[in-house]
């Protein structure tokens, strides 16, 4: 155990990226990220990074440099959010199908309009599909220590892929926890030199992103879905190593009190805090309640999923996201297709709230928890989901 | 519908589309079996160098370069402005056009001097 330090999580996030030891740092500011790139440009600016930081005039360029720098094999971050998310989009997607293990983090903000700096999932679902590694982090610490984990995932030569950590724009990024940074010691141990499976140099000339035919796209594809696939090994061999350094151990879908629960919550990200002790409360109260964390979001963690909910009657899905005109959240969505084949699969019940950072209580989870209760509100518990406090 | 197409070195390979959309059945030239996903570098690279050479840009031609010696005064201008290097230089001096590559765009005869290329239509 190292000494805890009470400190801003972007701060922290960047002192994080700086141990990591990272080379090059491209990105562009937006709330509310921008604490974790400021800082990140002092660290360098001072002298305390060995780092190029490379101010760019967009976020399209942002991740094109990252594609660039981590071709050549220099370990690179960004740090993105929203809107900027939305600029840089088109070069995520690249970046996964190029296989360059970037580590981006991403301060969660709504997509406008109506224009919204506040927190909530809607800018991570627009890359859903990207093809990067993506997880929700919960609190100070988990950002922290998921900003050194990503370069060791991400560069594993059977993973090579960008990771994108989410973490809550406003509710993480700019709240001061206490949080314990790691050892040098430790960082060495547990993160190596960056070798990547493509690097362009000039000594052995290689092509990346050339055109992909149509009798040849199918199968890019189709070896990029295997790599996400093969990564999650590896993120679970890797989880279990940091948490032998730390002491803090890391799950796909962490479980909360679930023991016998009748009924789970399922959240992302920094609600897993506050609907723990929503948790605690009803258990008090004698209610068969118990709280499903996910962690992991790409690759999705089917076993662990289906290994979670056995026996649950109910599952409330809290999405924090809209996906319009579709079938529920984005996350509910997925959570009610992994359980399809479920014997005796639990009831989804799924509440949309929380967007652009509308306060979502202990009272707010108790309400969510008696709505899908009561035999009166059977509606909540048919209907493929429920704007959660929408005011009529 | 395509039954046979190209195989142009690496993993391209370019099926053959005509300007009124039917497509060109062409004989395979190489007798390589097609990739499965398996066989894919990591992240679709492609770590043999100069694999474009392979790449049969002739194919795509429907005019073709025809050049009168007797007008040519050897300037080279068809071999700057050529976009696909196509153009090479003969032992004799002249500038002739790689048949393989060259896809009858018709610059070096748009630029030449003295007017002394054609572009006539492919028969085949």
């Amino acid at each position: 155990m190292t000494k805890r330090v009470g400190v801003e999580v972007s701060i922290a996030a960047a002192e994080a990226v700086g141990m990591a030891d990272v080379d090059v740092v491209s990105a562009y500011p937006i709330t509310p990220q921008t604490h974790i790139v400021e800082h990140l440009s002092e660290m360098v600016a001072d002298g305390h990074l060995d780092a190029e930081f490379i101010p760019v005039e967009s976020e399209h360029s942002a991740m094109s440099v990252a594609c660039g720098s981590s071709a050549t094999g220099a370990r690179t971050f960004t740090c993105t959010s929203s809107q900027g998310l939305a600029v840089m989009n088109e070069v995520v997607f690249l970046a996964a199908s190029l296989r360059l293990p970037i580590v981006m983090a991403l301060a969660n903000r709504s997509l406008s309009g109506p224009l919204s700096i506040w927190n909530d999932h809607s800018d991570v679902m627009s890359i859903r599909d990207c093809g990067a590694i993506q997880i929700f982090t919960e609190n100070g610490q988990d950002v922290f220590d998921h900003m050194i984990y990503a370069f060791k995932v991400a560069e594993n030569p059977k993973v090579s892929l960008p990771f994108i950590v989410n973490l809550d724009g406003f509710l993480l990024t700019h709240v001061i926890e206490p949080i314990e940074y790691w050892d040098k010691e430790w960082v060495k141990q547990f993160l190596p030199e960056l070798e990547p499976v493509n690097r362009l140099h000039p000594d052995k000339a290689i092509t990346m992103g050339a055109l992909g035919m149509p009798n040849i796209f199918t199968e890019a594809k189709r070896a990029h879905e295997q790599a996400l696939l093969d990564a999650k090994s590896v993120v679970l061999d890797t989880w279990k190593e940091m948490g032998d350094i730390t002491g803090r151990y890391y799950h796909p879908v962490e479980e909360y009190k679930t023991e016998g629960a009748e009924t789970l919550f399922l959240t992302l990200g920094s609600f897993g805090e506050i609907a723990s002790l929503t948790v605690d409360e009803l258990q008090e109260q004698g209610e068969s309640v118990g709280l499903l964390k996910l962690r992991l979001w790409r690759p999705f963690p089917q076993e662990e999923l289906l290994e979670a909910v056995k026996g649950a009657k109910q599952v409330i899905v809290i999405d924090r996201a809209v996906t319009f005109g579709g079938v529920g959240g984005p996350v509910a969505a997925e959570i009610r297709s992994a359980l399809y084949h479920m014997e005796e699969s639990p009831v989804i019940t799924n509440y949309i709230c929380g967007l652009a950072g509308r306060d979502v209580t202990r009272k707010d989870f108790a309400k969510m928890y008696e709505m899908s209760k009561s035999r009166e509100n059977d509606s909540v518990k048919q209907s493929e989901y429920v704007f959660y406090g929408v005011r009529e | 519908m395509v039954d046979d197409v190209i195989f142009t070195g690496n993993h391209f390979w370019y099926p053959i589309l005509f300007s009124n959309g039917r497509l060109l059945r062409r004989n395979v030239v190489s007798t390589v079996k097609e990739p499965g996903w398996r066989d894919l570098e990591v992240g679709f690279a492609i770590s043999q160098s100069g694999s474009s050479r392979e790449y049969k840009t002739g194919d795509w031609r429907s005019l073709r370069p025809i050049v009168d010696k007797s007008k040519c005064i050897k300037c080279g201008i068809c071999y700057i402005f050529c976009p696909d290097m196509a153009v090479v230089k003969t032992e004799e001096g002249y500038f002739e056009a790689d048949l393989y590559y060259c896809k009858g765009c018709g610059i070096c005869a748009y630029e030449c001097f003295t007017g002394c290329i054609e572009m006539v239509a492919e028969e085949e």
